[in-house]
C-alpha cells in the first residue's frame, strides 16, 4: 500500500487547471438559484476560472500526477502536446463565455447553466490531454462530451436545436460506446491500462502475433471510430452540418474549435504514444484522410449556410490533420514519440500549428458570422452575407483575411500549417496522399470564394436588414481582432508559435 | 543597410490608406495617394537596380549577401517558415542535401528582377495615372475601392517579383490572383464579372496546384526553396539533368505558369477577364501579372535547362498558344476580346521563346509587349470612354476624326505589335523566331514547326490588329451622331504618349546582331543565365542567314497589314465572302473553337455532379440502405418520435458500417 498521507498539495499541480474549473461550474450553478444580484456574477466568475485555469495549467508546466501516488491509480500529467493543443480549447471556451451571454439575452434564455456546462466541458478537454491511461482517458471524453450534448440543445424551444441536440447525443453515445469497447480490447490485448505499459504490451503482442493481435487490432479500430466521430473523420462526419448548424452559434464555436481539438488531442495521443509499435494502421488512416479531404471540400461546396459551410470545412481541415498523423507515424519509423523535445518530430511541429491557425481561423469566422446573425433573423445563409463589405466593411475585411486562410492562401497561418503538414507529408513518402490533399485544397477554394463573393461581389438585397445596425459588439470586435491578428502573425512570423516548442 | 523592402511597401501603404480612409479622402486624395506610391515605388525601384544594371556600388549590411559575380544582391528581411533539420532525397547517389533551416521572407534583386522592376512600377504608374481619370464615373466609394485594390495588386506584383525565395514568388502568386479576382468583379452590379472573376480565380488554382507541387518537390531534392541555393544546387548536380524529377519539377512548375499566364489549356479565364475595368485588362490582364509565368521560368532557367524535354513542351505550349489564340482574334468583333486573344498569343511567344531557351528574347517581348499592349488596351479604353462603353468595332468606323490623338496612339501601338520595323515588336518578336531556329538540342523538325508557326502568327497578329484599326478609325462612321465621340483628357492620353513613345523606340534596348549595335538586354541578363545545356547549345547564325530572317518576319508583318488594308480599308466585300465560303469554320473560330463548352462538358459538370453526387450521398444513400435493412429502428427508437428527420439512423449507420470497415481492414492487414 501507498502511504498516501505523505502526499501534499504540490502533487495535486497537475489538476488545478479542472479542479478550478469544476469548482468554478459548480459555483455558477449555486449563483443561479441566489439572489438576482448575484446571478450576474455567473458569467464574469466563469471568464475568472477560465482565465485562471490556464494559468496554473502553464505555470504548473510539465507535472505529473503518478499513478502511485493516488488512491484512484489514475495517471495524469501535463507534457508538451497538452500545453500545445490547450490554447484551443481555452479560446474557444472563452469565445463561447463572451458570445453567449448576449447570444441568449437576445433569445431569452439567459441562465447560468450554460456556463457551468462550458466550464465542465472546458474541465473534460484538459484532463483529455492530460490522461495518462486508458481509464483517464475515457473519463475525461464523456466528462467534455456530456456537457456537450446539454449545450447543443440548449434553446429547448427551438426545434432545430433540440432535434440536432438529439442526434448528436445518440450518435455521441453510440461513439462513446465505440471508445469504450475498443478501450476494453486493448486493455484485453495486453493486460494493462497505463499508456506506457500498453505501447509496451502492444509492441510484445505485434512480434508475438496471433489471437492478441487480432484483440489489438480491434481495439484500434474502434478507437479510430469513436474519435473519428470526434473530430468529423469520414464516413463519421455526418451529424456535424446538423449539428453546427442547430446549436446556438456560440456553442458551434466551443464544438467546432475546442471539441475538435480536444477529440484530435486524445486520438493523436492514442497513434503517437500508445499505438505506435502497432504495425499496419497508416493504410487505413490514410484512404480515410483522402476520404476526409475529398468529400469535405466537394459537399462544403454544396452548403448555402455559412454554420453548414464551416462544418464541412472543418471536416476537411480534419483530414489534413490525419495525413499529418499518418506522416508523424512514417517519419518516426513506428517508435513511441519524444513528447519533450518535439524538433525531432516535424509532423507533429506540424500538427500544433495547424491546429493553432485552424481554432483561430474558425473561431474567427464564426464569431462573425454570430454578428452577422445578429443582423437578421437568422442570418446565417449564405445570402444573408451579401453586400457586408458595403454594410460592415471592417468586419468584411476581417471575414475576407480569415477565408483565405482557411483556403490556405500564403503569407497567412492557414497557408503556413498546409505548408508544414505538406512538406512533413512529403518527406515522409506520402506522395499520393499530399496530391490528393493539394487537389482537394485547390478545389476547396471555390466555396470559401463563394462567401467572399457575397461580401464583395453582390449588391445588398433590398429591404434585406431586418434589425438596426448597431456598432460591432464590443465583445465579437475583440474575438475577430484576436483571430485576424494571429492569423497574420502567426503567418508571417510561424516562428513566434514554432520556437515555444522546445 | 538595403532598403528595398520599401518598394512594395509603398504601394502596401497606399493600400490601407485607400481602404481604411479612402472614403474621407475624396477623390482627388484617393488619386494623390494611389498614383504618389507607385511614382515612389518607380523612384526607389531606380535606386534599387542601379547597383545590378548600371553598375552602382553594391548595399551592404549584415542581412545583404552579394553575390560573386557582382551582379545580383540578395536582401533578408527576416527567417520566415522553418523547414526543419533532414536529409533530401538523393539524385546522384550521394548523400542527399541537408535542408535548410528556415525559409527567409526576403528580396532578390538581379537583371531580371530589376528589370520587371521597372516595368511594373513604370508602366504601373502610367496606368494608374490614366486609370484616376478613367475611373472618375464612380463614385467615391467606387473610385476608392477601385484603387484599394490596384494598390494592393502593385504591392503582390512586387513581392512575386522581388521575393527571394519560391515561396514569397507563390505568395504574391496568389495575392494578385486575388486582386485580379476582386478587380474583374468589379462592376458587380453587372451579371457577368464576378462570374468572370471566379472563373479567373479558380482555373488559376488549377496551375497554382501544379506550382505548390513542384516547390515540394524541390524542397524535397535540394532542400531549400531559396533561389540562389536552389540554383546552385541544381548546376552543381550532375545527376540531376536529365533526370525524371528535373523533368517533374519543370513540367510542375510549367503548370502553374499556364495557370496565371494563360496558355492552353489554362488560357480560357483570360478573355472573360475582359468584364473588368479596361486600365485593370492594360496593368494586370496584359503588362504585369499574366506575365508573371513567363518571369517564373526566366527565373528558373537552371531547372528548365535541367530538362530538354520539358523546355520543348514549353516551347510548344507556347508555340501552340500563339497559333490558336490568334486564330480567334482574327474574327472577334469585340475590341477588348480581339486584345485578350492577342495577349494569350504574344504570350504564346514569350513561351516559345524562353521554351527554346532564349530566354533573353523570351524578357525581351515581355517589356516590348508590356508597351504596346498596356498602350492598345488604354487606347481601348479611350475609344470606349468617347463610345459610352460601346466596344464592338461593328459600331465604330471613321473615328480618326474625332479621336485624333487615341488613333495615332493606337496606330503606333500596331505598328509596333505586328512587328512592323523599327517599332518595338519587331526587335523582340524577330529575336523569339530566331531562337527558335537556333535551339540546337530540338530535332529539326521541331525547329522548323515552331518557326513557321511563329511566323504564320505575325502574319495573322499583323491581320488582326489591323483590322481592328481600321475598323475602328478608317472607314465610314457606322455609330450614331448622337453618341459625340470625344477626345479623351489630357490626364488620359497623357501616359499613353508616353507609352507610344516608348513603343517606338523600346526595341533599343535589344538591337538584333545583324546591326552590329550593342545590345543593352542581353548584356544585362547574361549573368542570369547559367550557361546550361539549352543555352550553350544556341546557334549563331551568320550575317546573311540573320538579315534572311529579318526580311521573312518583315515581310510577315507588311503581308498581314496590307491584307487587312485591303480587306478592311474600305468597305470590301471580301471578308463576307470570305466567311461564306467557310461557314463552319468562321463560326468555329467566331465562337472561340467552342473550348468554353468542351470544358463544361469535360469537367465543370462533371465536377458539378460529383459534388452533387458525394451530397447525395452524405444525406440519403446510407439512409435508404438503414429503412431497408430496419436496422435504425430499434436502435433510436421512441425517443425520437418528435425528431422530424430520421437522419440520426443514417448516422448511426454509417458509423456502423465505417466501423466494420475499418475493423475488417485493420485485421485483415
Amino acid at each position: 500500500m501507498v502511504d498516501y498521507t505523505s502526499l501534499s498539495l504540490d502533487d495535486f499541480t497537475v489538476l488545478w487547471p479542472s479542479i478550478i474549473l469544476a469548482t468554478a461550474g459548480l459555483l455558477t450553478l449555486l449563483l443561479e438559484v441566489s439572489r438576482p444580484a448575484l446571478r450576474k456574477m455567473a458569467s464574469p466568475l466563469a471568464l475568472l476560472a477560465v482565465v485562471l485555469s490556464a494559468v496554473s495549467l502553464y505555470a504548473g508546466g510539465g507535472t505529473v500526477l503518478s499513478a502511485a501516488e493516488n488512491p484512484l491509480s489514475v495517471e495524469v500529467g501535463t507534457d508538451l502536446l497538452a500545453l500545445a493543443f490547450a490554447p484551443a480549447f481555452y479560446l474557444s471556451a472563452l469565445a463561447a463565455l463572451l458570445l453567449g451571454g448576449p447570444y441568449l439575452r437576445r433569445a431569452g434564455f439567459q441562465r447560468a447553466e450554460y456556463q457551468s456546462l462550458v466550464l465542465f466541458s472546458l474541465a473534460g478537454m484538459v484532463l483529455l490531454t492530460q490522461a495518462r491511461d486508458l481509464l483517464m482517458l475515457f473519463l475525461a471524453l464523456e466528462t467534455l462530451s456530456i456537457p456537450l450534448y446539454v449545450l447543443a440543445g440548449f434553446f429547448t424551444d427551438k426545434e432545430r436545436s433540440v432535434e440536432s441536440a438529439l442526434k448528436y447525443f445518440t450518435v455521441g453515445a453510440f461513439s462513446s460506446a465505440f471508445v469504450a469497447f475498443g478501450l476494453a480490447l486493448t486493455y484485453g490485448a495486453t493486460g494493462a491500462i497505463g499508456f506506457d505499459a500498453v505501447r509496451e504490451g502492444l509492441a510484445a503482442v505485434a512480434a508475438d502475433g496471433g489471437s492478441r493481435l487480432l484483440l489489438a487490432h480491434g481495439g484500434l479500430a474502434f478507437l479510430l471510430v469513436g474519435f473519428g466521430f470526434k473530430i468529423a473523420m469520414v464516413p463519421f462526419h455526418a451529424w456535424a452540418g446538423d449539428v453546427y448548424q442547430g446549436a446556438p452559434t456560440p456553442v458551434t464555436v466551443f464544438l467546432s474549435v475546442g471539441s475538435k481539438a480536444a477529440g484530435f488531442a486524445g486520438l493523436l495521443r492514442l497513434l503517437v504514444v500508445v499505438f505506435p509499435e502497432l504495425p499496419g494502421w497508416t493504410g487505413v488512416l490514410s484512404v480515410l484522410a483522402a476520404l476526409t479531404l475529398i468529400l469535405g471540400n466537394t459537399v462544403a461546396a454544396l452548403q448555402e449556410d455559412l454554420k453548414r459551410l464551416i462544418a464541412y470545412s472543418g471536416i476537411s481541415h480534419a483530414g489534413f490533420l490525419l495525413m499529418g498523423a499518418v506522416a508523424h507515424q512514417e517519419l518516426s519509423g513506428g517508435r513511441a514519440a519524444d513528447l519533450s523535445n518535439l524538433s525531432s518530430h516535424p509532423a507533429l511541429v506540424a500538427l500544433v500549428f495547424y491546429l493553432v491557425a485552424y481554432a483561430l481561423m474558425t473561431l474567427g469566422a464564426l464569431t462573425i458570422i454570430n454578428v452577422v446573425e445578429g443582423d437578421y433573423d437568422e442570418g446565417t445563409r449564405l445570402v444573408d452575407f451579401a453586400g457586408l463589405a458595403n454594410r460592415r466593411p471592417v468586419l468584411a475585411a476581417a471575414m475576407l483575411l480569415l477565408l483565405l486562410s482557411l483556403g490556405g492562401m500564403p503569407p497567412l497561418a492557414g497557408f503556413i500549417g498546409k505548408w508544414l503538414v505538406f512538406s512533413a507529408a512529403v518527406s515522409a513518402g506520402l506522395i499520393g496522399l499530399a496530391v490528393v490533399a493539394a487537389l482537394a485544397s485547390v478545389v476547396g477554394f471555390y466555396y470559401y470564394l463563394r462567401v467572399v463573393r457575397q461580401m464583395y461581389l453582390t449588391p445588398e438585397r433590398e429591404g434585406a436588414v431586418a434589425r438596426p445596425q448597431g456598432p460591432l459588439p464590443l465583445r465579437a470586435a475583440w474575438l475577430v481582432g484576436l483571430a485576424v491578428a494571429g492569423v497574420v502573425a502567426f503567418g508571417l512570423f510561424p516562428t513566434v508559435i514554432l520556437d515555444l516548442l522546445p | 543597410m538595403s532598403s528595398v523592402w520599401i518598394i512594395p511597401l509603398l504601394p502596401f501603404l497606399g493600400f490601407l490608406i485607400n481602404a481604411f480612409v479612402g472614403k474621407r479622402l475624396g477623390k482627388n486624395g484617393v488619386r494623390a495617394v494611389a498614383c504618389g506610391v507607385l511614382l515612389f515605388a518607380f523612384a526607389a525601384s531606380l535606386g534599387a537596380v542601379g547597383p545590378v544594371l548600371f553598375g552602382g556600388s553594391m548595399p551592404e549590411g549584415d542581412n545583404i549577401v552579394v553575390n560573386e559575380a557582382g551582379h545580383a544582391y540578395e536582401v533578408t528581411v527576416w527567417e520566415w517558415i522553418p523547414a526543419g533539420e533532414r536529409r533530401g532525397v538523393s539524385i546522384d547517389g550521394g548523400g542527399g542535401f541537408l535542408t535548410e533551416l528556415n525559409i527567409p521572407f526576403g528580396f532578390y534583386i538581379d537583371p531580371l528582377t530589376a528589370v520587371m522592376l521597372l516595368v511594373v512600377t513604370g508602366v504601373g504608374f502610367l496606368i494608374h495615372l490614366y486609370a484616376s481619370k478613367y475611373m472618375d464615373d464612380e463614385d467615391e466609394a467606387g473610385y476608392a475601392r477601385f484603387f484599394t485594390y490596384l494598390n494592393l495588386f502593385v504591392a503582390m506584383m512586387l513581392i512575386l517579383i522581388m521575393g527571394s525565395t519560391f515561396v514569397t514568388m507563390f505568395v504574391g502568386w496568389e495575392g494578385v490572383g486575388l486582386c485580379s479576382y476582386l478587380l474583374i468583379g468589379f462592376y458587380y452590379k453587372k451579371e457577368k464579372p464576378p462570374v468572370a472573376g471566379m472563373k479567373a480565380f479558380l482555373v488559376n488554382r488549377i496551375g497554382d496546384f501544379g506550382f505548390l507541387l513542384g516547390m515540394l518537390l524541390l524542397l524535397l531534392v535540394f532542400g531549400s526553396l531559396r533561389y540562389t541555393e536552389v540554383f546552385e544546387r541544381a548546376a552543381a548536380s550532375p545527376g540531376f539533368a536529365g533526370s525524371g524529377i528535373a523533368l517533374a519539377i519543370a513540367l510542375l512548375l510549367f503548370v502553374g505558369a499556364t495557370g496565371k499566364s494563360a496558355q492552353l489549356p489554362l488560357y480560357t479565364w483570360l478573355p472573360d477577364a475582359m468584364e473588368g475595368p479596361t486600365p485593370v485588362s492594360a496593368l494586370i490582364h496584359a503588362a504585369t501579372m499574366v506575365t508573371a509565368g513567363v518571369f517564373m521560368i526566366i527565373r528558373s532557367n537552371v531547372l528548365f535547362q535541367a530538362s530538354v524535354e520539358a523546355s520543348m513542351v514549353v516551347a510548344i505550349v507556347g508555340g501552340l498558344t500563339a497559333f490558336f489564340a490568334a486564330t480567334i482574334a482574327l474574327v472577334q468583333n469585340d475590341l477588348k476580346k480581339i486584345l485578350a486573344y492577342s495577349t494569350v498569343s504574344q504570350l504564346g511567344y514569350m513561351f516559345l521563346a524562353v521554351g527554346c531557351g532564349a530566354y533573353t528574347a523570351g524578357l525581351f517581348h515581355l517589356v516590348t509587349h508590356a508597351f504596346f499592349k498596356a498602350l492598345l488596351f488604354l487606347g481601348a479604353g479611350s475609344v470606349s470612354h468617347a463610345m459610352h462603353h460601346e466596344l464592338d468595332i461593328r459600331k465604330m468606323g471613321g473615328l480618326k476624326s474625332v479621336l485624333p490623338q487615341t488613333r495615332l496612339q493606337m496606330f503606333i501601338a500596331c505598328l509596333a505589335i505586328a512587328g512592323v520595323p523599327i517599332l518595338a515588336g519587331f526587335w523582340s518578336k524577330d529575336e523569339i523566331l530566331l531562337g527558335a531556329l537556333a535551339q540546337g538540342t530540338f530535332p529539326g523538325l521541331a525547329k522548323a514547326l515552331l518557326y513557321g508557326g511563329g511566323l504564320l502568327t505575325a502574319v495573322m497578329t499583323a491581320f488582326y490588329m489591323f483590322r481592328l484599326y481600321y475598323r475602328t478609325f478608317e472607314g465610314e462612321p457606322r455609330w450614331d451622331d448622337h453618341q459625340e465621340p470625344h477626345e479623351a483628357p489630357t490626364l488620359m492620353t497623357g501616359p499613353l504618349w508616353v507609352l507610344a513613345g516608348l513603343s517606338a523606340v523600346g526595341g533599343f534596348i535589344g538591337f538584333g546582331a545583324w546591326t552590329h549595335l550593342p545590345n543593352w538586354l542581353h548584356h544585362a541578363l547574361e549573368p542570369v543565365l547559367h550557361p546550361g545545356q539549352l543555352v550553350a547549345a544556341t546557334a549563331h547564325f551568320g550575317l546573311g542567314t540573320e538579315l534572311v530572317l529579318v526580311a521573312a518576319a518583315t515581310a510577315a508583318a507588311l503581308v498581314g497589314w496590307f491584307w487587312a488594308r485591303t480587306w478592311y480599308g474600305a468597305e470590301n466585300e471580301a471578308p463576307a465572302r470570305m466567311a461564306r465560303r467557310f461557314p463552319k469554320l468562321h463560326a468555329l473560330a467566331s465562337a472561340k473553337w467552342r473550348v468554353d463548352e468542351i470544358y463544361d462538358a469535360l469537367f465543370v459538370t462533371p465536377f458539378r455532379r460529383a459534388c452533387e453526387w458525394a451530397g447525395t450521398f452524405d444525406r440519403w444513400v446510407v439512409d435508404g440502405l438503414v429503412e431497408g435493412a430496419g436496422v435504425g429502428a430499434t436502435l433510436t427508437g421512441e425517443v425520437l418520435r418528435h425528431v422530424s428527420s430520421g437522419r440520426v439512423r443514417t448516422y448511426a449507420l454509417s458509423v456502423f458500417i465505417g466501423a466494420v470497415g475499418v475493423a475488417v481492414w485493420l485485421i485483415v492487414h
